[in-house]
């Protein structure tokens, strides 16, 4: 009898032992691409223009010219533990996100990010300083989904030519140790 | 009596070996997968065509097709742009003249929306006698009152066509 259930134990946990890591944390954005600032004319100087998470634009320094004076839909960035996700134990963990900007040699991108009010989980530390690259800690979410809103400073070159322009960013969620 | 006991100390055993196994797990996942749950992220800005032009004094013309006057409190600016193409083909162009700050004078300059968004104004398109088609926009920027009328002021516009 014993043996049996030894067995069993070792059949379980090497099962448990193979599942995959990846996709234990979901991340994603929408809408896809956020903020879109439509048209800009370069100005003569670097310009930076201010997005608040609530969509607000504005143009801090520089002589670029937007031409439009609308509000921006920002990126709202999900965080979710996978449903029955046991194996590393999601829910019950601390987890650590990061956004920063990512590489790129366009004449857009981005100096500044700001953190917006925060849905199903809370901050360990308090409300994130704004950077230009950020890292917090959320509080254990449960199996619930954590959502966000993140603003930026979207700087633009002086005299960049024409054509449309991402500015790229990443946001990477982990556990924290 | 004892074959129960057995079974249970069993179960206690497994379910320790589960919880270790399932934290050793997750603790060699978060130094080595880190990146797996990466995304990236965009945003997305359309940096369209300029034209500068400047303009010194009332009724002056500063470059190629462009027209800007100016009476003491305003500057209008009127653009004409000859473009090639079938006379079918569809034109989207914005106008926005900024008025560069120093070009105004310093306790005006604060607060005047003199540079804020100016519609632009389209006007019905013609094919001129060569064929060219022509499109006639105009727009008009205040000035602060206190603004002289030899100040330099510059315009930029965006123009977006196919």
């Amino acid at each position: 009898m014993n043996s049996r259930i030894a067995l069993g134990v070792l059949v379980l946990a090497l099962v448990g032992w193979a599942c995959p890591a990846e996709a234990q944390i979901g991340v994603s954005q929408s809408p896809a691409i956020a903020p879109d600032l439509g048209k800009v004319i370069a100005g003569s100087a670097p310009t930076t223009f201010s997005i608040t998470s609530d969509g607000t634009v504005t143009r801090t320094s520089g002589n670029a010219i937007r031409l439009s004076n609308g509000s921006v839909t920002t990126p709202t960035i999900s965080i979710s533990c996978a449903l029955l996700n046991l194996v590393n134990l999601c829910a019950v963990r601390y987890m650590q996100v990061t956004v920063q900007p990512a590489g790129g040699s366009g004449p857009a991108s981005v100096n500044m990010f700001r953190i917006g009010s925060l849905q199903g989980a809370s901050f360990r530390d308090g409300l994130p300083t704004p950077a230009s690259a950020i890292t917090f800690v959320l509080n254990p979410m449960g199996l619930g989904t954590t959502t966000f809103k993140v603003g930026m400073d979207v700087n633009v070159a002086a005299g960049a030519a024409s054509g449309q322009q991402l500015f790229s960013y990443t946001v990477t969620a982990s556990f924290l140790q | 009596v004892r074959t129960n006991l057995l079974f249970s100390a069993g179960h206690g055993a497994a379910l320790l070996f589960l919880i270790a196994a399932a934290d050793a797990r997750a603790q060699s996942s978060t130094k080595t997968r880190a990146a797996d749950q990466s995304l990236p992220a965009s945003g997305s800005i359309l940096i369209v065509d300029t034209l500068q032009v400047r303009t010194l004094q009332p009724t002056s013309v500063a470059g190629p097709g462009v027209r800007i006057e100016k009476d003491g409190t305003s500057v209008s600016v009127t653009t004409v742009l000859e473009v090639s193409g079938g006379s079918d083909r569809a034109y989207s162009l914005t106008l926005r003249p900024d008025l560069s700050e120093r070009a105004l004078p310093k306790e005006a300059s604060a607060g005047s929306g003199t540079s804020g968004n100016v519609p632009a104004t389209a006007r019905p398109r013609r094919t001129d006698a060569e064929g060219r088609d022509v499109l006639r926009i105009g727009s008009q920027v205040y000035l602060p009152q206190h603004a002289a009328t030899d100040e330099a002021a510059t315009a930029l516009i965006g123009i977006d066509y196919p």
